[in-house]
């Protein structure tokens, strides 16, 4: 059944990938780019960038909570930015932006889903009080990967 | 045959390894994963163990032994070597709340181009609330981190195309 005023998804890629390079939002850094090519030695890469949905409103559809049109456009330039650079550099590199609430959750299912030894991430650690209400999706990778591949940080003076 | 090539094709960016030791017997998860992503005879490993002080009064103690805090480290190294690592370990003192300036700065004499921890101790709530040492090290460090699960992880399936994994080369 096809919602009346719902945009309908492009179909997410499924195929298995060496490494994920991801980011919950923020663009990618040239040194996580290189760290991602360097780590998939010619094997594809998975790009993927989180476009955040804020809050829950209480489980009610609430358009006010959705990411705009301008972020939408913002995490695709990051990704296109991402796939042009690892492809000048050689490599098979395909990517997706996904719109969630809870962007460690999505990386680590996207990691599986792909199948990646790898997941190569920019930090930009929060600190006050943002840590104390959001806190790290460094760590939130970390815990629903549950091992299933390794989680390299890129700090930001990398 | 393969394998051993693809894991040296892999690992190779990875010349020197610093791993943070906690104590032995909960390291070995990480000292799992260091020895995945080392490769023999290129790539050197060193092991710090931060030996804890404390002031308490007017005096400073140490919450472990020197002979436990070398045991720790010692013991590392002999993982390591037996795995056929060039290993090398250091006890470093360290301060109580100072830990991640230490292993960082252990990072930055031994001129280290990957940092490996052990999954933290703190949980998410304490770790919201009072950081973590590993938070502090990847905020900080200019090299890139891994941190090593808390639970062992059930292995990939290698990609089909990849001549190592097919046995093809």
């Amino acid at each position: 059944m096809v919602l009346l005023g719902r945009n309908r998804w492009d179909k997410q890629p499924t195929s298995q990938a060496a490494v994920l390079l991801a980011s919950p939002g923020s663009p990618f850094s040239r040194a996580a780019v290189r760290r991602a090519r360097e780590l998939a030695d010619g094997q594809p890469v998975a790009v993927l960038s989180i476009l955040k949905i804020y809050g829950s409103s209480f489980g009610l559809p609430n358009p006010g909570l959705m990411p705009t049109r301008r972020e939408r456009d913002e995490q695709l330039e990051n990704v296109k930015l991402a796939i042009s650079e690892l492809e000048r550099r050689g490599c098979t590199v395909d990517g997706q932006i996904a719109a969630t609430r809870s962007a460690g959750r999505t990386i680590a299912k996207v990691a599986r889903t792909r199948k990646v030894s790898y997941v190569v991430m920019d930090t930009q650690p929060a600190t006050g009080i943002r840590r104390l209400i959001e806190g790290e999706v460094a760590n939130n990778v970390r815990r629903w990967l549950r091992g299933a591949a390794v989680l390299e940080l890129i700090g930001d003076k990398t | 045959m393969a394998g051993k090539a693809l894991k040296a094709r892999v690992s190779m960016m990875f010349a020197r390894i610093l791993v943070a030791i906690d104590d032995f017997g909960g390291s070995q998860a990480t000292l799992d994963l260091v020895k995945g992503l080392a490769t023999e005879g290129t790539t050197q490993v060193h092991a710090v163990h931060c030996r804890l002080r404390e002031l308490s009064g007017y005096s400073w103690y140490a919450r472990e032994s020197r002979g436990d805090a070398s045991f720790q480290a010692e013991a590392a190294v002999f993982d390591l070597r037996m795995a056929g690592l060039a290993a090398g370990a250091e006890v470093r003192y360290a301060i109580v709340d100072r830990v991640a300036e230490a292993i960082l700065a252990e990072a930055l004499e031994y001129g280290a181009d990957l940092i490996v921890l052990g999954p933290p101790r703190r949980r998410e709530l304490a770790a919201r609330l009072f950081g973590s040492v590993t938070q502090r090290v990847v905020q900080r460090a200019k090299c890139p981190v891994i941190i090593a699960p808390r639970a062992p992880g059930r292995p990939q399936p290698r990609l089909a195309s990849d001549p190592a994994a097919t046995g093809c080369s």
